[in-house]
């Protein structure tokens, strides 16, 4: 090895490994073994190439990691073949092992079970006779909204809750997308079309003080509306016209809301409203106050 | 010198390698004598024990002398051999250990290297031996054959039975691990 590969530092510490010289007699021992052939076991047949790579298991992390996932990988392969062969009752869909054995004439393709579940399920649950209409002339987006108009129309299809009224739309879109009516892109097209009108209905609703479904109304927070000019006039001529003690008596009052505990303020803030009450103003808030000296 | 004296001091390793051949156990004593010390330091270097080290090289010396009766003149030379066979061995007693329990073990390798190294308060050295003793084996071995024995790179991984590019590699990782634990120990520019 080139020396200079190592900064000068640790050349001159490796450096330091200074080995001893050869034990004193080496020689002789080792003749004495020659002549008592007190020689290796494998006498003659001296390999001097290394030992076939002799690497061991878990010699790096990752290659210990990669064989588990190949493991694993594998043990879930066959028992998805397994399961889609039949091999555990009757052949279970998987995608693509299905489709696999079933171009190999292995096994039958089995019902695609997660729509036909599914539709069984749903279909099962939502036995309120429903039938689209069967002039469906419009395709495309159009043809997702007439359909979800045509189930909002059912009396039925209204009455159930609103996850099963959900999952009825679907199976009726993937009727629609199945037979190509409509494509991928026009269902959501359509989902955000009616989206926006339920959005923008939501907020008439709001607007006109009506509750969104079965949600109820935020209270609206009672918020204190600003004087209005000819309320400010008013004040200013009552605080005009009171006396000096008042006068006195308003600013302790002023002191102590300043000085006064979150707890303590609203009781303050009641003996003002008092005060004023009693010198014959009226303020229409709390924050009128403030308008005043 | 007398004439017997001085032929003995130029005759070459495969003379004697030929002698050996005959079974002259003299012969073994000069070749132990000439290049002895290459298996002793290797193995020094690589297993930190001196007693372990000195099996090794008395255990390549009788390899020498048992595969003297097939040895072709004009090769790679005594001294390449006995390299090889001594790392090898080295190899083959580091993977050993591995599976021999601490306690099976009478002795720790540098448990008697590290008390004679205290005693100098030599703390470069027992870094500089702990740390090639914590790199796996074979860069270990990578390590002490193109470091210490100036070997060649394509020299060195034909004697590990490696490709050289691996090898480069191999040395690569080795040095760079041997220089983080040597800085790691306190040794600064």
């Amino acid at each position: 090895m080139n020396k200079a590969v190592f900064p000068l530092h640790i050349s001159r510490a490796l450096d330091r490994l200074i080995v001893p010289s050869l034990p004193s007699g080496f020689s002789d021992r080792l003749a004495a073994r020659v002549a008592s052939s007190d020689l290796l076991d494998e006498a003659g047949a001296v390999d001097i190439e290394l030992p076939a790579m002799r690497r061991s298991i878990g010699a790096t992390g990752w290659r210990r990691s990669g064989r588990i996932l190949i493991v694993a990988a594998s043990f879930g392969l066959a028992t998805a073949t397994a399961a889609a062969a039949g091999v555990f009752g009757d052949p279970v869909y998987i995608p693509v092992v299905s489709h696999a054995l079933a171009k190999a004439h292995i096994v039958e393709m089995p019902i695609e079970k997660p729509l036909a579940a599914k539709q069984a399920k749903v279909e099962k649950i939502l036995d309120y006779g429903f039938k689209p209409s069967a002039k469906q002339k419009v395709s495309g987006k159009d043809a997702v909204l007439a359909l979800i108009a045509e189930l909002r129309a059912d009396p039925a299809y209204r009455n159930l809750p609103r996850r099963e009224r959900l999952e009825r739309a679907k199976i009726e879109i993937d009727k629609l997308l199945a037979d190509g009516t409509v494509q991928k892109a026009d269902v959501k097209a359509a989902w955000t079309q009616l989206a926006k009108e339920r959005k923008a209905a939501d907020r008439v609703r709001i607007e006109q003080g009506l509750p969104i479904g079965k949600r109820p109304l935020a209270e609206t927070k009672q918020r204190a509306k600003p004087l209005t000019s000819e309320q400010k006039e008013k004040v200013r001529d009552a605080v005009k016209q009171l006396t000096e003690a008042q006068r006195a008596e308003v600013q302790v009052l002023r002191q102590r809301r300043r000085d006064a505990t979150l707890q303590e303020r609203r009781a303050v803030q009641g003996e003002i409203r008092a005060f004023w009450q009693r010198v014959g103003v009226q303020p229409t808030a709390e924050d009128t106050t403030s308008e005043m000296p | 010198m007398t004439a017997q004296a001085a032929k003995t001091a130029v005759e070459s390793d495969d003379a004697l390698m030929a002698r050996m051949a005959l079974r002259d156990s003299n012969a073994l004593r000069l070749l132990a004598d000439r290049h002895a010390e290459i298996p002793w330091r290797i193995a020094y270097r690589m297993l930190a024990d001196p007693t372990e080290a000195e099996d090794v090289a008395q255990e390549a010396m009788l390899r020498l002398w048992q595969y003297a009766d097939r040895w072709q003149a004009g090769g790679s030379g005594v001294a390449a051999w006995l390299t090889r066979v001594a790392t090898n061995a080295c190899l083959d007693r580091i993977r050993r250990r591995r599976f021999v329990s601490a306690d099976a073990v009478p002795e720790r390798a540098d448990d008697g290297l590290l008390a004679d190294e205290a005693i100098e308060h030599d703390e470069v050295r027992i870094a500089v031996a702990a740390c090639i003793e914590a790199l796996p084996d074979r860069q270990r071995a990578a390590v002490i054959l193109t470091y210490y024995e100036e070997q060649q790179n394509k020299m060195a991984a034909d004697m590990l039975a490696m490709q050289v590019k691996a090898f480069e590699s191999l040395l690569f990782r080795a040095r760079a691990s041997l220089r983080d634990c040597v800085e790691g120990k306190g040794v600064r520019a």
